[in-house]
């Protein structure tokens, strides 16, 4: 993942693309329960990203995690993905952005399990994740604030429910 | 002239011959086994085990061919109903899947056990006992409220064995081993036992039987799992509160008799007479089930001695003494049977039985035998084939 981070930064340069930082973000992941049902499971969303005219790129980073217990036993699951993002602009209204966007990515789990004293930690192999989804950005002010809202559609070998949705809202900077 | 969308186009195109070249194991197909890593608990303490899951044909719920579990599931008659329960893993490097939450431990630990115990069961029978896959409901909600919590139990009318959420804070129920194995020894003793009595209507079951019964089946689960396990204290591993009264420790003369029949009937007459007097008491062997759990301590403790006794003096490897030990509990659930329908059910007798099936015993697992029968004509005929 570092090499595609490497390469991004280098597409910077030679660009002449605005920068796009996004500290603030979470969203929604629903996964298939125990009990079958959809739950959320509530991200926090980073993202670095490059802007042209219409077409933008970004890194993106989403993780969770989840906790189940039931007396001395605790799990522990720590979610992690890099993603890379493509999106297009297709709608402009005012101050308000349209994106189609389409990403490639890596995610890895990370699993902590404690039965009293004993411990163990087990970390998956990394595993391929693609999307598409559509995002609504707004821009309230002249200097680079952004505001977005987006939803989409991922998938990955062990996703469950697979395709999975994902909402997600944020805000960030345009240099 | 620089073109922005060609160089995303390039950089997502790298970007994804890089992620297919993460050398990750192939999937986990049907056919293979199914690796995973469950909690070994014992006396001595806990720890992680990597075990291979036989026939499971399903990562998401773990059916397969050794279980099929339910969540929460209800009764519609006869039948279980209700749904799978999702299971989560991840997948490590090694193949081994990681469970990623409480309930797919619980899954595994318990698929791993069955699978075990129905391996044992072949070095022990001919002929399969059991139907498979074993039906489990986890998380159940039991209407009793002696059970609501903290419990297991074995459903004989629909073969299935049930376990309720854990709410103490030790080992979780389905995690214990020993106790897995006790709640599937009432399998056996259902099939051998409860089911031809049933369908016997001339066998008479009335309260004395039910409560032999009830002691017989509950202390030879408890020796079933002490077999499985090698840990004379497994049920304290998750109900500590009761390790003293449940403790399978070395039988001594100290401890208290096998109840006699006189005895048992006794009991049996008070809590006939009693159980109007309570409010809270709906039949007669409601009383009862506290002296039956106690009178299988007995009996366990009993077992446990004669079998460790058998294991030492005749320097016979762990495995073998277990194979011994399990043949000759299930001989004896036919046995039981037929005490029943002669009307000579007593605990007494049942441990006479069960020594007679043994063949020569030593001096000190007679004398250890004769010690805990009271009754003179019984204990009379122990070891009289020495």
């Amino acid at each position: 993942m570092y090499k595609s981070l490497v390469l991004f930064l280098f597409l910077v340069q030679i660009s002449h693309a605005s920068i796009q930082v996004w500290p603030l973000g979470a969203g929604a992941r629903f996964e298939r329960d125990e009990n079958q049902s959809l739950t959320p499971r509530v991200t926090q969303r980073f993202s670095v990203g490059l802007k042209t005219e219409s077409i933008q790129a970004e890194i993106a980073s989403d993780q969770f995690s989840s906790k189940s217990s039931e007396g001395n036993v605790s799990i522990k699951r720590n979610y992690q993905d890099f993603t890379l993002w493509l999106g297009h602009q297709f709608q402009q209204l005012d101050r308000l952005n349209f994106y189609a966007m389409g990403g490639l990515g890596q995610y890895q789990e990370i699993i902590k399990t404690r039965v009293g004293t004993l411990t163990d930690e087990s970390t998956s192999n990394s595993k391929t994740l693609m999307g598409v989804g559509l995002e609504l950005r707004y821009q309230p002010f002249d200097f680079g604030l952004l505001i977005s809202s987006g939803a989409r559609i991922l998938w990955a070998e062990n996703f469950d429910p697979n395709l999975q949705p994902d909402l997600f809202v944020r805000m960030g900077f345009e240099f | 002239m620089y073109k922005p969308f060609e160089s995303f186009i390039q950089l997502f195109a790298f970007s994804f011959l890089l992620l297919s070249c993460n050398g990750k194991p192939s999937k986990w197909s049907t056919e293979e086994n199914f690796y995973t890593q469950i909690v070994a608990g014992n006396s001595e303490g806990n720890d992680f085990k990597v075990v291979a899951l036989k026939g499971v044909q399903d990562q998401k719920t773990l059916r397969g061919q050794i279980v099929e579990f339910f969540l929460s599931p209800g009764e519609n008659g006869n039948q279980l109903v209700g749904q799978a329960p999702v299971a989560r893993f991840i997948r490590g490097r090694d193949g081994v899947h990681i469970p990623a939450d409480v309930l797919s431990l619980q899954m595994v630990t318990l698929y791993h056990h069955m699978q075990s115990l129905r391996e044992f069961e072949e070095k022990l029978s001919d002929k399969a006992v059991n139907s498979w896959p074993r039906k489990i409901g986890l998380r159940v909600n039991s209407k009793d409220p002696s059970t609501r919590y903290n419990n297991a139990f074995y459903n004989h009318k629909l073969d299935t064995l049930y376990f309720v959420p854990y709410t103490d804070s030790n080992l979780p129920i389905p995690l214990n081993p020993g106790v897995i194995a006790h709640e599937y020894f009432h399998s056996y003793f259902a099939e051998f036992v409860l089911k031809p009595l049933a369908s016997q209507k001339k066998v008479k079951r009335d309260l004395y039987t039910e409560y032999v019964l009830k002691s017989l089946n509950e202390g030879l689960a408890d020796t079933w799992g002490w077999i499985y396990t090698g840990d004379p204290d497994f049920v304290s591993l998750s109900l500590p509160r009761l390790s003293g009264m449940r403790k399978l420790e070395p039988w001594s003369i100290e401890k208290t008799q096998i109840k006699s029949e006189v005895k048992l009937r006794s009991e049996t007459q008070f809590a006939d007479s009693s159980c109007e007097d309570f409010e809270s008491c709906e039949k007669p062997m409601q009383l009862l089930v506290k002296e039956a759990y106690e009178n299988g301590t007995v009996i366990a403790k009993l077992f446990k001695d004669i079998i460790t006794l058998d294991q030492v003096e005749n320097r016979k490897a762990k495995p073998d003494s277990q194979i011994f030990a399990g043949r000759s509990i299930l001989d004896l659930l036919k046995q039981i049977k037929r005490s029943v329908a002669s009307g000579s059910l007593s605990l007494e007798n049942t441990v006479l039985i069960w020594s007679n099936s043994l063949g020569k015993l030593s001096v000190s697992q007679c004398e250890s035998l004769k010690s805990a029968i009271s009754t003179d004509s019984i204990r009379d005929q122990i070891c009289t084939n020495r």
